[in-house]
């Protein structure tokens, strides 16, 4: 089986196949990692499902843990010790999962959340900068402001104020 | 039996409902509409449903709550922190049912739940308090009115709501042009918060640090208080972080600061579990700031420091029982303990909060590991109240130790499905600052105001390890896909029965 992957908006290769010298052991894998940048990398792995994720052993005797939660098809979220990494299936949606996670995609702001619009802050053409805010969503006993990580232009504004809204539901477009 | 009804949810209904156990007491639940299959409800011996989701139809619900309570044979109401804790009518309230209140007395409420009237009862107590202004203001005051005010107490300035809590409806204002805005915000907020939309203005002292003195007091007019939290660690004027001790302060004052909490106290005639809360300045001189006439959510690192159990004081005081405590081991710490917050939000997009389903969870434990939590895996966080996952605590014999304790728990405790805090605390213990005790109230507001990184950027080695997971996942599907298709026929038909009998 091979996957080619956007891991944290890096591209991945994956190829897994059945390890040819661990005989009838049905959790021992052979995965190769081809990365942009990165040497190719071939593991040996064992591993076991548990309740709260994945339990793998490399070869080398190193131990990782991790949760895999499907989004939609065709994207993850991976949950390791420190930190939590966005996946998503190059072929199928080229870097959405991204975007469900954040609520932030490059050029479209949803609602991380569902809640109330307080307040539309912006309009269509407006020349925004990074942080400012763009919107007041009320969810939670909180005013909370959705902002943008880069300076943009307002595209489109999709929802007025005081339209209850539902967690993914696009907001706003930027350009 | 005795039994107690909680009147709260999450993590603090847990905290309460073990107290009562201990004691031998029955433990009887309340429950909206989205908080069925809560895990407070689940761990009750008996359950009320209350109303629908919103707060206002169901936890801030006065008459349903003390009707159930009737209905339940309860004899004692507990409020928990937040919702009807501090509301001298729900106080009063139970006492017209027949039904202890786990708290202070009616009129102690009143007179210190309001911030203004507090504030004058800590003056006539000999206790310094921050410049303000004394009447409240409406929330709909208008901008002339609240310009004066703020005029008279001058620039930067904290707008509080005079029934707040929680960081909610409070606002910070550096100039008269921000004034307006934030004060419109901030008394909406508390209106929708509190249901009293009132503010008031308090002049802002700059590099303060937060530390209280919690204290418990029985009807027998004895009163201790307890070594001081440092909660100085706060995002949105919401307190994310408290320890015990404080990592910087003088015995000395720390008597002091005792001395004036009793006083406080004992002017209203204080009874049951409260806390003073304190502004320290640079010159370790305090001022008064508010006093919580409740259970604290940061109740645990005391508890942790001193070996005391406050929840079962609190209803040994409602019992009637007199305090048996040794004053001088309530205000001499054993060791250091430290609190996390551990919210369903997402700090790298702004501390959002994060509804939704928790699919997996693992708990830190082990040595001095304290895992207060309202949530197991499976469990859906409702989007209509505060977003709290469980409260992490450490202790260790030394601050250091416990920070490095703080900072392996951090690594043990994983949450999926939601995002939260967790990976702010990760970064926040790595801190300089955190390490030497050297911050105030504005930090790490002041830090995180221009951080565009993220707080866990994933490595090389992390991204690979979520590509090869993800490939394992996918492949493990692929085979169980696979080998039930070429599964026996006989297999197959059950299959399609099971398939039928589900339909």
């Amino acid at each position: 089986m091979t996957l080619e992957l956007d891991v944290d908006g890096h591209a991945y290769k994956i190829t897994i196949r059945a390890d040819p010298e661990a005989g009838s052991g049905h959790h021992r894998l052979q995965v190769t990692v081809e990365a942009l940048d990165l040497p190719k990398v071939v593991q040996r792995l064992d591993i076991r499902e548990h309740a709260c994720g994945t339990s793998v052993i490399d070869g080398e005797g190193r131990v990782f843990d991790a949760h895999v939660q499907s989004l939609t098809t065709g994207s993850w979220i991976v949950g390791l010790a420190r930190t939590v990494v966005p996946v998503a299936d190059r072929r199928r949606t080229p870097a959405q999962g991204l975007a469900v996670r954040a609520g932030v995609a490059d050029h479209r702001i949803s609602a991380p959340m569902p809640g109330r619009i307080l307040r539309v802050l912006v309009e269509a053409g407006d020349l925004v900068k990074a942080g400012q805010p763009l919107i007041v969503i009320e969810a939670m006993k909180m005013e909370n402001a959705l902002t943008t990580r880069s300076d943009a232009t307002v595209h489109e504004v999709l929802v007025t104020e005081g339209m209850s809204v539902e967690a993914g539901r696009l907001l706003l477009r930027l350009a | 039996m005795i039994d107690v009804l909680v009147a709260n949810r999450g993590e603090i209904a847990l905290r309460i409902m073990r107290a009562c156990r201990e004691l031998g007491y029955g433990v009887v639940a309340v429950y909206s509409e989205a908080d069925r299959n809560a895990l407070h409800v689940r761990s009750a011996d008996r359950a009320y449903g209350i109303g629908p989701g919103p707060a206002q139809e169901s936890y801030l619900r006065i008459d349903r709550i003390i009707e159930v309570a009737c209905q339940s044979g309860a004899r004692l109401v507990h409020p928990g922190y937040g919702f009807l804790a501090e509301n001298a009518a729900f106080a009063q309230a139970c006492a017209e049912a027949g039904l202890t209140f786990v708290g202070p007395s009616p009129r102690a409420i009143a007179m210190m739940g309001g911030k203004t009237a507090a504030r004058d009862v800590a003056r006539s107590a000999g206790v310094p308090v921050v410049a303000g202004t004394d009447t409240p203001l409406a929330p709909d005051a208008d901008d002339v009115q609240v310009q004066a005010a703020a005029a008279s107490i001058g620039f930067p300035l904290m707008i509080k709501a005079v029934a707040g809590g929680g960081g909610k409806g409070m606002r910070a204002v550096g100039s008269p042009g921000e004034l307006a805005e934030a004060f419109r915000r901030a008394a909406s907020e508390a209106a929708s918060a509190f249901g009293d939309g009132r503010c008031y203005l308090e002049r802002r002292l700059l590099e303060p640090r937060h530390i209280e003195i919690q204290l418990l007091a029985d009807a027998f007019g004895t009163i201790v208080p307890f070594v001081e939290r440092e909660c100085s660690i706060q995002r949105r004027h919401q307190k994310v972080v408290e320890e015990s001790p404080a990592p910087r302060l003088d015995a000395r004052i720390r008597r002091q600061m005792a001395d004036a909490a009793v006083a406080i106290a004992r002017a209203v005639d204080y009874t049951n579990a409260g806390t003073i809360e304190f502004l320290v300045d640079a010159d370790d001189a305090f001022y008064f700031l508010e006093m919580n006439t409740r259970l604290q959510v940061e109740h645990p690192v005391t508890e942790a420091v001193t070996g005391i159990d406050l929840v079962q004081w609190q209803l040994r005081i409602a019992h009637g029982e007199p305090l048996e405590i040794d004053p001088v081991q309530a205000l001499s710490p054993r060791g250091h303990a430290i609190e996390c917050r551990i919210y369903a939000e997402d700090p790298d997009q702004g501390f959002l909060p994060s509804p939704g389903r928790v699919t997996a969870l693992t708990a830190a434990s082990g040595p001095g590991v304290r895992d207060d939590r309202g949530v197991e895996a499976g469990d859906t966080i409702p989007i209509f109240y505060d977003s709290l996952i469980a409260k992490l605590t450490c202790w260790a014999e030394s601050r250091p130790a416990a920070i490095d304790r703080l900072r392996r728990a951090l690594l043990e405790y994983r949450v999926a499905g939601v995002q939260t805090t967790l990976p702010f605390f990760r970064w926040l213990v790595e801190t300089p600052a955190f390490r030497t005790g050297e911050f105030s109230t504005t930090w790490p507001d002041d830090l995180l105001q221009d951080r565009r990184e993220l707080f866990a950027a994933p490595d090389n080695t992390e991204r690979m390890q979520a590509a090869v997971a993800v490939g394992l996942t996918e492949w493990l599907s692929a085979r169980r896909l696979s080998s039930g298709r070429s599964g026996s026929t006989a297999t197959r038909w059950s299959d399609a029965g099971r398939r039928e009998r589900l339909r």
